[in-house]
């Protein structure tokens, strides 16, 4: 038996404000929440290897997802303007880092991401359930075409808007998911 | 008197944050040494006087709590102080990790003062031990 302690719309929207706020000391605004049918990371070969010297323009568009192991299946993605990435990674490494490489983008957000995932299950299961988390991607550009629907929820944050998704049928079915403390067999 | 430490974790950006929290926390002076592994930090502690070992949890091969087990299982390295930061920290595994023997387990992100409130209780108990 799985306990649910709270929607995971609001579990994913607490994480991403107190991760945000507590890596990058961003202030986030929830701009619009819903389920949609968005691209679907994963498929696509990472094309954000990172292994470039030398600071280049950062991509118009970044994704990120990690999996979510257990006891839930599922995967949480950030997909995010580069420009935004790069200051995100540039405020953690330094002001010696005004520039970051691709490689430190992808680190920190590989590792923002794993912060908020983790985030996200607490807040979901609560201090009393163990979960396992997998390891983060990244890519380059848009994400590609899933057939599978997910909870989106877009932000803004330091005047760019980014999104976090969440995919899995557990998460996505929100009629499963009571909305007072009841025990939810999933 | 921590002169050595290890941080354990897959991610550059994790091991910086936690380097600058332990020189914030006063440890400047320390020698504080990466690892990207729990493999790697092994051999770094087997080979290396090592007085602290910093570890994440989630790491491919070697994850931080076989690293414990691994650590707290040796007859020769059993007494290596261990501390876990991770963002898969909640109640239920802090108790399992402080029970197969670190002495502290900290939330991602973490910050110097979670750091220097850990390592002082950690003098504190092996002042009251020695």
């Amino acid at each position: 038996m799985i306990r649910i302690l709270r929607p995971p719309r609001e579990a994913l929207m607490a994480a991403v404000a107190d991760t945000l706020e507590g890596m990058a000391f961003e202030q986030v605004e929830l701009i619009e929440s819903g389920v949609d049918a968005p691209p679907w990371p994963g498929v696509e070969p990472e094309t954000f290897p990172g292994q470039e010297k030398g600071p280049p323009a950062p991509p118009a568009r970044l994704w990120f997802c990690l999996p979510l192991s257990a006891p839930l299946r599922g995967l949480v993605a950030v997909e995010l303007p580069g420009v935004y990435a790069a200051q995100i990674a540039g405020a953690l490494y330094g002001p010696e880092e005004q520039s970051p490489q691709r490689e430190a983008v992808r680190d920190t957000m590989g590792e923002l991401l794993n912060t908020l995932a983790g985030r996200f299950m607490q807040e979901l299961l609560g201090p009393d359930q163990n979960f396992e988390l997998g390891f983060p991607r990244a890519g380059e550009g848009e994400m590609l075409s899933p057939d599978a629907p997910a909870v989106k929820l877009t932000f803004s944050a330091a005047g760019y808007p980014f999104q976090a998704l969440l995919f899995g049928d557990h998460f996505v079915r929100e009629d499963t998911f009571i909305l007072q403390k009841e025990e939810v067999q999933l | 008197m921590i002169q050595t430490i290890i941080i354990a974790d897959d991610s550059s950006t994790a091991r910086m944050v936690t380097r600058r929290c332990l020189e914030i926390a006063g440890y400047q002076q320390a020698r504080i040494l990466d690892a990207r592994d729990g493999r790697e930090a092994l051999v770094m502690v087997k080979s290396q006087g090592v007085d602290l070992l910093v570890t994440d949890l989630n790491m491919p091969g070697m994850d931080g709590t076989s690293l414990l087990r691994h650590i707290k299982s040796s007859p020769r390295l059993h007494n290596l102080p261990v501390l876990v930061i991770s963002s898969m920290g909640n109640a239920a595994r802090q108790e399992e990790l402080l029970r197969l023997g670190a002495f502290a387990v900290l939330d991602k992100p973490v910050s110097p003062a979670a750091i220097v409130r850990a390592l002082k209780e950690l003098e504190a108990t092996e002042e009251r031990e020695a």
